[in-house]
């Protein structure tokens, strides 16, 4: 039941600021409840599958995904979810707490500053050179996301804006297909390994799918910029927490 | 449960295999987008990730 009200409160805080909510998902469930941190990664991803698909459809029927430009970066964001979601599986859970307070600092002060805007109006003429870029970081943001359990759209909105010029709406339709993909791949190395509990996958997606669609209803009423700037300095208190508690073990 | 040593059926008609419809639907959505449009790169690349997804699922990843 625990599991259920965090995952769901975390996939509403999360689409209320238009992410997927596993930089909460993961301390939460590894501080609050106690789970042990690649469990807590695994069912992160399951959950993001929930959030970022039915987001994602949204964007489908209004016409905000650019197919071929999703399913290109995400050849190689899959392939860094493969190898990250591996790599962590060897990893101590020491380190993952380390990592993960490393990148919630990251996450933190992004949201802090606004993150960047691009401001494409038009979907540009993405040359080879550009392509190569947006293809690299793809990879690093699929390796993060199967790394720590997070989708990676905090990373994959700005590489389409900054590095290729693509327009804001499009970039965040386009990165909700590519992190409903990444996610689902990353997740089948966690359940292949049994970091996660059957009895919890149900409810799990199930929440998250739920938490998204109010999230995504009550953001359209509520001012983003503010609750940005609450969201940086929760995620400091959390850095600390996790980095604390990786530094203790 | 392992699904190295469960048949199709049982693939498919498995929970945890439900769960994950609506992303291959997804997919599937992108795949007939593609295919409408006639661009064959975009279809190429589809083809790709469903090929790459499907490696992925069938023996648990590359490493």
């Amino acid at each position: 039941m625990l599991l259920a009200v965090i995952i769901f409160s975390s996939a509403f805080l999360g689409s209320l600021i238009g992410l997927g909510g596993g930089f909460l998902m993961v301390p939460l469930l590894s501080i609050l409840l106690g789970l042990p941190i690649h469990e807590a990664i695994g069912l992160s991803l399951i959950s993001i599958v929930g959030v970022s698909t039915s987001a994602s459809l949204n964007y489908v029927v209004e016409g905000n995904v650019d197919f071929k430009l999703g399913s290109t970066l995400e050849i190689a964001s899959v392939l860094g979810a493969i190898i990250g979601a591996n790599i962590a599986l060897y990893l101590s859970s020491k380190i993952l707490f380390i990592a993960f307070g490393a990148i919630l600092i990251y996450i933190g002060v992004v949201m802090y500053r606004g993150g960047s805007r691009g401001r494409a109006e038009v979907m540009p003429d993405i040359g080879r050179v550009r392509m190569l870029n947006g293809f690299t970081a793809s990879f690093v943001a699929g390796f993060l996301s199967g790394l720590l359990g997070i989708g990676g759209g905090i990373l994959k909105v700005p590489i389409m804006t900054l590095y290729l010029g693509v327009p804001m709406k499009i970039a965040i339709g386009t990165s909700e297909y590519m992190i409903a993909i990444t996610s689902f791949t990353g997740s089948f190395i966690y359940l292949n390994a049994g970091k996660i509990s059957i009895q919890y996958l149900g409810s799990a997606f199930l929440s998250s799918v739920l938490g998204a669609q109010l999230g995504s209803k009550v953001s359209l009423k509520t001012e983003s910029h503010l609750l940005r700037k609450i969201f940086a300095v929760v995620m400091t208190v959390f850095a600390s927490i996790m980095i604390g508690k990786g530094v203790s073990m | 449960m392992s699904i190295y040593n469960s048949t199709l059926s049982q693939y498919i008609l498995s929970p945890i295999y439900l769960i994950y419809l609506p992303s291959v639907m997804l997919l599937f959505i992108a795949l007939h987008n593609q295919y409408i449009k006639r661009d064959i790169l975009g279809l190429i690349a589809v083809i790709s990730l469903f090929v790459l997804i499907l490696f992925n699922i069938l023996y648990g990843g590359v490493i």
